[in-house]
This record gives C-alpha cells, structure tokens and sequence, in this order.
C-alpha cells in the first residue's frame, strides 16, 4: 500500500486504485503503520445547516488529532484544507458559520504543519470541491463532481502546497426583487417519493439511498429555511390519519410537523387549502410559493391565484438541490437575510441544546462517547422492511450471510416466524435513520430449539465505531430472554467483506466448521457488549 | 449506434477496466475488475466522450455491456 486516505465520502474515482488504500467512512479506528504516507481528504457534508457547521468542523478535527497520535511521525502526513459550501446554498448570505469553521479547522491544519515536522497541508480549489454532480452524490457519496479526477490527482501528486482559494463569496449572490414569505408544500412525491397513502410510512422513499436520500437533503434544506424566518405550510391532498401516522412513525423526516405553521391535510381543492393557509397566517396569498410536483395543480394554482408563485418541480430527485437554491434566489434570500439577525438569537437558543465539540480526546473510546450515540433496535415492525431490504442487498463491506434478501424474502421469513431486527444510529450529529438489519430464524419457529443469524449487514456509513458489536450483543440478549439457547451463524465470504470476516469469532462464537459459527447463550450470565452506546429497544 | 461509436464504447469499457479483450456478453457478473468504483468510472468516461448523461436509475441498471450499449444509443441523436 502506498498512500492511506482517511476520507468521509467516496474518493475513489480521483484516486489510482493499486496505490491507494481508503478508511472506512469517517472511520479513524484503523491506522495502518505499513502505509507510505497518509492523505487526510474530508469534505464539507453539503447538507450541514449553519448552527451545524462549528461542530462538523470541530469533529474533524478531534478525528484527525486521534488520527495523528496513532500515526507513525516517521509517514509522511498531508491534509487537504476544509473548503466551505458554496454559497449558493445558503439561505442566508450574510451568514458566515461554514466560513468560519472551515477556517478554524483550516488555521489547525497550519499550525500542525508548524509544529509537526511529517505534517503538511494540501489546497484544493474551492471550485472543484463545491462543483457537485448531485446525481453521483446522492447514488454514490462522491462529493464533488467525479469529472475533476484529472485535477485532483495533478494536484495530489505536486504535494499541491499553499493556500486555499476562496472563489465563493456572499458577492457572487443576486438579491432577489422578490419577497415572499411562505413555502407551501405537497407532501406526496414532493417531499419524499411516493404516496404515504399507497406505499405506507416504510415504503416511500426517504432517507437511505437514491432517491430517498435526495428527498432526505431537499427535507433539510427547507428546514434551514424555516430557521432563517421563512413560514412553512402543508397543502395536501391525503387522509389526515396516514400524514399524523407518517410524522409520527418517522423519525428520520428532517422536517418535523413543529416546523410548518398552517396544514391543510383533506380532500378540498388546493386554491381553497391556500386562500385558507394565507388567513390563518394573516399574510397575502401573493406572498406564497407552490411546491408541488403535479402539472395539473400547478396549473390550477396558476389560475385560481395568479399571485401564487408555482415554480416546476424538477422531474428527478438529483435535482432537487439545484431545484432548492434556485427557490432560494428567486424568492426568498431578501427574507432571510433581512430577519436573520433579528431571528439569528432564538436561533442560536434553540441551537445550544448541540453540544459543542472539544478537539481532543485521549482516546477512541473517549470520542465515541462524546457523540452520544443511540442505537434503536426494533424488531418485526413492516414499516422497516423496505429499508432492510435495501441494505441487505447494497452493503457490500459488512454483509456476513451474503443473502442479498428481497422486500419479499423478509415478508416470508417474518411469516415463517423469524425475528427481524432493524437498527437505527443517531448521534449528536443527527439521525442516520436505519443502519442496520439482522434475521434469526428459529428452527421450526420456535426458538428454544436454537437460531440462526440469517442476515446481519451494517451501512458503511456507522462502521469503525463498534456499533456492529453492540447490535449483535442486543440481538443475543433479546434471544436469550425469549429462551434460545443455541445461536448459529455464517459468513458467507465475498471479494468485499474480508474485513469481517473474524466478526462472530471475536464475539464469543466458535468456529464449529470453516465459516460456520455456533454460541450458546443458555448458560451466559451476561452478554458483553460495549458500554459506551445508549441502547433503546422497542 | 454506430460501428465506429460501438467500437469507442469498447474502447473505454476496455480501458477503464483494465481488461484486454471486451467479449460482447461481458458483465459485472462475470468480470471481477468491473466492482462499483469502476462502474462509476465507466459512467464518468462514457459521459465525457458522448456528451450525454444518465440518470441514477439507468446507472442502476447499466450493469452489463448490452444494457450500457442500449442505453447510450437512446441518448445519441
């Protein structure tokens, strides 16, 4: 291995792939000692609100300091600089939180290149790291466009020294002629794809991957939209009932119910839902803009309320953050530039309850704690299927029975009485929504005659922090209550999950035949399992 | 498509995945070097030297040397 990349996204396509070895996702648990020399590569996540922006930075920065205490100081070290997101992005303009933290962690980076002989720092264009192909983000986590793989790896390899640009100013951003003041939403295929009505709370797309993670960004972008001053509305056709169950079911929804201020959930005509929203309000309907993705009520809008601003719904949810800044210019950043500093105190009130983050950790285990993390273990709950279905079939890294399990599958299994665990991880850093999906199957259902761990895959996204450990010690706990007494377990190998290859064996299993494992939990008085992890189990 | 477009397809096929020969039932089922890095590569390099783009959706499915091959011919005037 030649150079050691500690990433937080897909970096692969800018890199050659024999030279290059990458961490896991935000994973700072593996140092290699062989490596040649190390590349620190994290990137801005897009979607960080402002108030968020301070923590990203400062977490980063407690990462790279654990990093730099397990790395040899004979290996030569570089750090790309931390660019800001584009400014395009931003509901408010004169808000300076992403500038401010990419500098802090940027006047870290200079510092340690003072005082670290092996440590250097690395200038990427702001440019290149802010020019997005949302479609490759959203499907594949690459954080900017994989057409500056040229750029990058002519920049890498000249040990690209120096300072980082600054290309993005506030200045390049018009003020729009227009105010508006309220954002009126549809919810179905607007704010998650499909209809809650039809595919049910698990079954629109939300989070996870394409396209629900697009939704997920859109989702989030508005709701920084609402914290900047602009009001939130719902217009929807739709039983009341299933929207109450959805915003109640879905924890992973960006956009909480408290944010929308006027909801209009019934079967009326939308003009009549918005002349409505607009006196609940007390504000003029022709300070109102439409988001639907309907033509027909688009158009219907369009001559009922003429005054109504209907922007096009993009037709693809890569679209959507293209689709949000161009709202954004065109109707509101006057509005929040205007209420921010009025708004910006509460903000930063309600903001407090995130916690601040300190730079140094004697240890891993020390970190870890600091994030909090929650892990929410539910079992045999429909509404999770579709997303364990997803996750059995696209994690490749740490998939161990390899079953590559369809929506399908898991209904049959649940009939034949198997026991469907999902996993959910949040952190101070927010809600990664489901992570995690298992199935124990029982012999003859009946669990006292022993299980079997049929599916356990985690998202690469939560690996190299131990919660695979803490997910499976819950799993045999919860087994051993309904009294089995036998678990068994296979791994199945792929090109893709060596890494876990040791994963039952170092977890109390014993290897009975090549790659199949067996415990007996009948006679543990205690399961052991890491205790830095706040376990919630419905 | 045409012959001189079809053998451009092979071309960058070949190259980005490093094989020597592209045998027209070629698949990520049975090519080990065609892994999802090298999907997103090949998606990147096909974009550039056409000039088109695909949608999530149709990368998904652009797993094989035909559907790849079908797929772009619909985006070519």
């Amino acid at each position: 291995m030649k150079t050691f990349v500690f990433r937080n996204a897909t970096l692969e396509p800018f890199f050659p792939q024999k030279e290059t070895e990458f961490s896991g996702y935000g994973d700072v648990s593996r140092v290699p000692k062989d490596a040649e020399n190390f590349l620190w590569f994290y990137t801005f996540p897009p979607e960080a609100a402002p108030a968020e922006a301070l923590p990203v930075a400062e977490n980063f920065l407690a990462k790279l300091r654990l990093v730099l205490a397990a790395a040899p100081a004979t290996i030569p070290f570089r750090a790309v600089f931390l660019a800001a997101p584009g400014a395009k992005m931003r509901a408010a303009t004169k808000d300076e939180s992403y500038d401010k933290a990419a500098e802090k962690f940027n006047s870290a980076l200079r510092e340690l290149a003072r005082s670290r002989e092996n440590f250097s720092c690395v200038s990427v264009d702001e440019k290149i790291l802010n020019d997005i192909d949302w479609r490759f983000f959203f499907a594949a986590q690459v954080p900017f466009s994989p057409r500056h793989a040229g750029e990058i790896a002519a920049i890498l390899s000249h040990n690209g020294g120096g300072e980082p640009h600054h290309n993005l100013g506030a200045t390049t951003i018009s003020v729009p002629a227009v105010r508006k003041k309220c954002l009126v939403l549809d919810l179905d295929d607007t704010l998650y794809g499909g209809v809650v009505g039809e595919d049910g709370v698990g079954g629109i797309a939300l989070g996870g991957d394409y396209p629900g993670n697009a939704f997920a960004f859109f989702q989030k972008k508005i709701s920084e939209l609402a914290d900047a001053g602009i009001i939130l509305a719902i217009a929807s056709k739709n039983n009341e009932a299933d929207v109450a169950e959805l915003f109640d079911k879905r924890r992973d929804m960006p956009l909480g119910l408290e944010k929308f201020s006027a909801k209009k959930i019934d079967w009326r005509d939308k003009a009549t839902q918005l002349r409505e929203i607009a006196t609940e309000l007390n504000i003029g309907t022709d300070t109102l803009v439409f988001i639907d993705n309907s033509p027909a009520e688009r158009a219907w809008i369009n001559a009922a309320l003429p005054e109504v601003a209907t922007p096009e719904f993009p037709k693809n949810p890569f679209a959507l953050p293209e689709f949000f800044a161009s709202l954004l210019d065109k109707y509101f950043r006057t509005e929040a530039l205007t209420r921010e500093d009025t708004e910006k105190t509460a903000q930063y009130a309600t903001n407090a309850a995130r916690q601040r983050f300190a730079q140094n950790y004697a240890s891993l285990a020390e970190y870890l704690a600091a994030l909090k993390i929650e892990l929410t273990i539910v079992v045999n709950d429909a509404t999770t299927y579709p997303r364990l279905a997803q996750l059995s079939q696209k994690t490749n890294q740490f998939n161990l029975a390899n079953r590559r399990l369809t929506l399908a599958d898991i209904e049959a299994a649940t009939i034949a009485g198997a026991r469907i665990y999902a996993l959910s991880v949040r952190d101070i850093f927010g809600d990664n929504g489901i992570c995690g999906a298992a199935i124990v199957r029982h012999h003859n259902g009946d669990c006292r005659n022993g299980g079997e761990i049929a599916e356990f895959a985690l998202s690469c996204r939560v690996l190299g922090r131990g919660i695979e450990k803490a997910f499976l010690a819950e799993i045999l706990r919860r087994e051993q209550q309904r009294g089995a007494k036998k678990i068994f377990a296979e791994f199945v190998a792929t090109k893709k999950n060596l890494p876990a290859k040791n994963f039952y064996a170092e977890n109390g299993f014993s290897e009975i035949e090549t790659n199949k494992f067996a415990l007996d939990i009948s006679s543990l008085s205690q399961i052991p399992a890491p205790q830095i992890y706040k376990i919630i189990s419905k | 498509m045409t012959a001189n477009q079809d053998q451009l397809l092979k071309d960058i096929v070949a190259k980005t995945l490093g094989i020597a020969t592209v045998p027209a039932n070629l698949s990520q089922k049975n090519c080990d070097k065609w892994d999802s890095v090298s999907q997103l590569n090949l998606i990147v390099a096909i974009e550039a030297a056409f000039g088109v783009e695909f949608a999530p959706e149709e990368i998904a499915t652009m797993r094989d040397l035909a559907t790849l091959s079908a797929t772009l011919s619909q985006k070519l005037p």
